[in-house]
């Protein structure tokens, strides 16, 4: 018990509106449902990244309002009916925009926070 | 199109099939893991958070949460008012009366002060004219006289028109009674846009000569209720104040002349002020205050 509840406690809460982008990027590959996708951002990001399922299903149903992904209900070998998300074509676009948007800020933080590094300042 | 309320019935059994997908599957993956089931699903349970609230906050993003909370609100009420009928009556009744007296109030209000006067055209335009004498406050009222230069020299209005209110004694055949009336000026029912439904207005310079012009235009409620509506009435005599007057109209229905408040029963033209007025003929007296 203690090793999980360890690693559940030193998880990171996503940061504030990153969670769009984050969903759409794992949506590219693959069309996936709720709970798979709350697995892939936690994996992907090497254990770090906790979903918050009470904002996760939001999210979800307003991206899919805003037209950036649409959802279909699947019967599975596992059991229960699941509502699979996939990405569409606008979405693909808002991701692109999204991933700049993040590169410009990350650029922007690490100046900040690496000052000497920056080309050209004396 | 689909009714907004089943649809949003099924969107919710959607959601918390979606959500009980995810519990059943994250459960399972416990299981795997050598939990117990009791550990697995109280796991799960507390990995998701509060359900309810998860629910909630994403049917937010549906965007009709509005509708469906005024018809939560509508059914609530609905219940609240059968569960004690006593206050509901209360409260019923207490709006019907709130709403009566207010609608009773404003229509007063429209009819006193906005269309004071029924079947005048353009109200709007109607201005009350008085005179002002040096060192009195106040409006003092114009001589017949002062009248005639107004209507003769002033531009600033299309037309003056003359209309003085007075009781008389109105005696048709061996009845008689207290009535009121208007004394006019003989252009008085063109100005107000009045046209009387039998026989005519007044004609230009009926208003001059000393008691030269017994004529009158009588009410429609008059005409109705004295002479039976009787459609020979032209021509036909009444007497007021004892002298006899040959009734040349009937206003309109539900004209009533132009004086908030009063019904007037007849019309006459200036010419026969001295008949309804005490203190004699005063349409060549400029002093005349009246």
């Amino acid at each position: 018990m203690t090793a999980p509840r360890n690693r559940y406690q030193s998880r990171t809460e996503i940061l504030q509106g990153t969670l769009d982008m984050l969903i759409l990027q794992t949506l590219q590959w693959a069309p996936r449902h709720g709970y798979a996708l709350s697995k892939a951002i936690r994996t992907n990001s090497g254990e770090i990244l906790k979903v918050d399922t009470g904002s996760l299903y939001p999210a979800l149903h307003r991206l899919e309002r805003k037209g950036w992904i649409a959802a279909e209900w699947k019967t599975s070998e596992l059991g229960p009916r699941l509502r699979v998300y996939r990405l569409t074509k606008t979405g693909r676009k808002q991701l692109v925009s999204e991933r700049s948007r993040w590169q410009r800020l990350t650029t922007a933080i690490a100046g900040i926070l690496n000052p000497a590094k920056k080309a050209g300042q004396p | 199109m689909r009714f907004p309320i089943w649809w949003r019935k099924r969107r919710n059994e959607e959601l918390s099939e979606e959500i009980q997908a995810h519990l059943t599957l994250a459960e399972r993956e416990a299981i795997e893991t050598g939990q117990t089931q009791r550990e697995a699903q109280f796991a799960a349970r507390h990995e998701f958070g509060n359900v309810g609230l998860a629910e909630e906050v994403t049917r937010d993003m549906w965007g009709s949460r509005w509708l469906a909370d005024l018809w939560q609100d509508v059914r609530f009420g609905l219940r609240m008012l059968r569960r004690s009928p006593g206050f509901s009556i209360l409260a019923i009744l207490c709006l019907t009366l709130g709403i009566g007296a207010n609608a009773a109030v404003f229509s007063w209000i429209e009819g006193i002060l906005f269309r004071p006067y029924p079947a005048v055209v353009h109200q709007e335009r109607l201005m009350a004219l008085s005179g002002m004498a040096r060192g009195e406050t106040g409006g003092t009222p114009l001589s017949w006289p002062d009248f005639l230069d107004l209507q003769r020299s002033c531009t600033l209005f299309d037309t003056f028109f003359v209309s003085k209110i007075m009781g008389t004694t109105l005696s048709i055949g061996d009845r008689a009674e207290v009535t009121v009336g208007s004394i006019v000026s003989a252009n008085y029912f063109d100005a107000i846009g009045v046209h009387p439904i039998l026989g005519r207005g007044f004609e230009p310079g009926e208003d001059l000569g000393r008691n030269a012009h017994p004529v009158t235009v009588i009410s429609y409620q008059l005409w109705k209720g004295r002479f039976n509506g009787d459609p020979q009435i032209i021509g036909k005599t009444q007497r007021l104040n004892n002298v006899v007057h040959t009734i040349v109209g009937v206003a309109p229905e539900g004209f009533y002349g132009t004086f908030v408040g009063w019904a007037m029963q007849f019309w006459v033209p200036a010419s026969m002020e001295e008949i309804f007025e005490a203190g004699g003929y005063k349409l060549e007296d400029r002093g005349a205050l009246d």
